[in-house]
């Protein structure tokens, strides 16, 4: 593995690349997009593991951090989903260079799932395309976290001073939140984005939403085979009792990693 | 400011980034921070703390390095048959080895949370190239008061009793740990080393180590959050036993009496970061 800043020199991302199994060399690459705020900090661990069997599999697999977010320069309150989609894009041209590829798949995570859809909309050179549980759209992600932002301050012992998210900003389970960022993720809606290129769609569903329904039936309109997987225990995102919980869902690394290399 | 990202130690197997203030604003005299890992969290730090962190600190001129154990977030594992202890405490002196060489930095202070924070302080006892160490919520021990704070709300819910009646009560198993506990730390005894002595064998090489670190004028600053057990520790182990010894010039405790162990909310984050500075950088 090689770890690297790369992007412009006042926005540099923070990227880990993972080459392949030297003779396994698959001549294809692999960018992973990771979740935001606690859902990055819980999955990180996860996605490490991904890169690496990946990369084992024959893949050149980069994760990056975007703008905002984990090692990379910026403010997470700063960011938003125009400048992490700007930054995937970065990415898929960072792994072309890197191994000296053509063809590159995504794998997102939740917010990081929104992100790899709307950029296969608009990159040729994405041919797979893996969407773990999808935020599909931005206001039920913003009530989502919020509940589980108040949930978790209901729970704690001693009280802390009040933290709410209005449409002013606020903080969300360890996340300072803008205006700007909150009417972002907001007009996230992925059943409007259309002209995707990828060949190959996995959609893996670890939560039970009438939201997957829909995607799947927006993508399959508009002429693309999409496989459709559910996993328990792969909501690596929520669960646990903790913030900043760690943990490896093994069978839902196993099932994209066997779809890709299918 | 400018971050690298590094690769160091045996087989370049440790991943860490590197925070450097800019040229003219970089104070010489000062120490390098390394922020150590939070258990398994990646050198982020809970909530991403610790890039804030770095990043504050680098503003007020600070160099700062941030890294992964091995095993954790990017570094490789360590298939070595040493301790955790022993082979964390190992990673930070190859952290300032790498410091020393490619930055010419020779003292170092170290900062982190839970088994972070305990690492800085056993690695503070063995290397004199450390010259304070700021450890956050360290060292968590099962202290009864802090079980039945844990279990406080589950406690006086009505529900919760309600459910005593009916057998589905988690009473009985939250007050049974609680009693245990008692028990446990009535019958040790410091000269047994059996492990139902491990706690008590533990609070007394803290406050040797304490009296270590306070006799070599280390610039000491111990950080509690009200929601760790660590809290517990400092209520009935530090304030009572450790404080008292401390001859250092430069020794402060702060205790958060609303932060969660993770500071999760914004105004303990930059609470927490204002002591950080405060403690690095004492003109800041």
């Amino acid at each position: 593995m090689n770890v690297f800043f790369f992007g412009e020199s006042s926005k540099q991302l923070f990227g880990a690349y993972h080459p392949p199994h030297p003779r396994k060399d698959r001549r294809k690459g692999i960018v992973l997009c990771n979740p935001i705020g606690q859902e990055y900090i819980r999955s990180h661990r996860s996605f490490a593991q991904l890169a690496e069997k990946l990369g084992e599999a024959g893949f050149h697999v980069l994760r990056f951090d975007y703008y905002g977010t984990g090692d990379a320069y910026g403010d997470f309150q700063d960011a938003g989903p125009e400048q992490w989609l700007a930054d995937v894009s970065l990415a898929v041209e960072e792994i072309q260079d890197y191994g000296d590829i053509d063809s590159v798949a995504l794998v997102g995570l939740r917010i990081g799932a929104t992100l790899a859809m709307m950029a296969a909309s608009r990159i040729t050179a994405i041919s797979d395309l893996v969407l773990w549980d999808p935020v599909v759209n931005g206001n039920s992600y913003l009530q989502e976290i919020n509940h589980a932002h108040q949930h978790w301050l209901n729970d704690l012992l001693p009280k802390p001073p009040t933290s709410t998210l209005s449409e002013k900003g606020g903080e969300v389970l360890g996340f300072p939140m803008s205006k700007s960022l909150i009417s972002k993720i907001r007009s996230l809606q992925l059943n409007n984005i259309s002209g995707i290129k990828a060949k190959r769609i996995l959609l893996l569903e670890s939560i039970a939403s009438d939201d997957f329904e829909e995607l799947n039936l927006h993508l399959s309109g508009s002429g693309k085979s999409v496989s459709r997987k559910q996993l328990e225990n792969a909501t690596i995102w929520k669960k646990g009792s903790h913030l900043n919980s760690v943990l490896m869902p093994n069978e839902a690394l196993n099932a994209i990693i066997n779809w890709l290399t299918k | 400011m400018e971050e690298k990202a590094i690769r160091f130690g045996a087989e370049k197997s440790l991943v860490g980034i590197l925070t450097l203030p800019k040229k003219e604003n970089r104070q010489d005299n000062l120490p390098a921070v390394i922020i150590l890992n939070s258990g398994l969290l990646h050198r982020v730090g809970p909530n991403r703390i610790y890039v804030r962190m770095a990043r504050e600190l680098a503003a007020a001129g600070i160099t700062v390095f941030r890294f992964d154990f091995a095993g954790v977030g990017d570094s490789a594992k360590d298939n070595s048959q040493r301790s955790y202890e022993e082979r964390n405490v190992a990673a930070t002196r190859a952290a300032m080895d790498m410091l020393t060489k490619k930055e010419n930095i020779t003292s170092f202070m170290m900062t982190g949370i839970c088994s972070g924070a305990d690492i800085s302080f056993q690695a503070a006892r063995i290397d004199r190239r450390i010259t304070g160490i700021a450890p956050i919520d360290f060292y968590s021990l099962p202290s009864t008061a802090y079980l039945l704070n844990a279990y406080k709300k589950r406690l006086v819910t009505p529900q919760s009793w309600g459910n005593l009646f009916s057998g589905k009560s988690e009473v009985f198993s939250i007050l049974k740990k609680v009693f245990t506990n008692i028990t446990f730390l009535k019958t040790a005894t410091a000269s047994d080393n059996t492990a139902p002595n491990a706690q008590k064998n533990l609070e007394a090489d803290i406050v040797a180590g304490f009296q270590e670190l306070a006799d070599r004028q280390l610039n000491l600053r111990f950080i509690f959050s009200a929601g760790s057990p660590a809290y517990f520790n400092y209520q009935t182990i530090f304030a009572k036993k450790v404080a008292p010894l401390s001859t250092a010039r430069k020794f402060s405790i702060d205790y958060f009496e609303t932060a969660d162990h993770g500071f999760t909310l914004q105004y303990h984050q930059q609470q927490l970061i204002d002591a950080i500075k405060a403690w690095a950088s004492p003109g800041s």
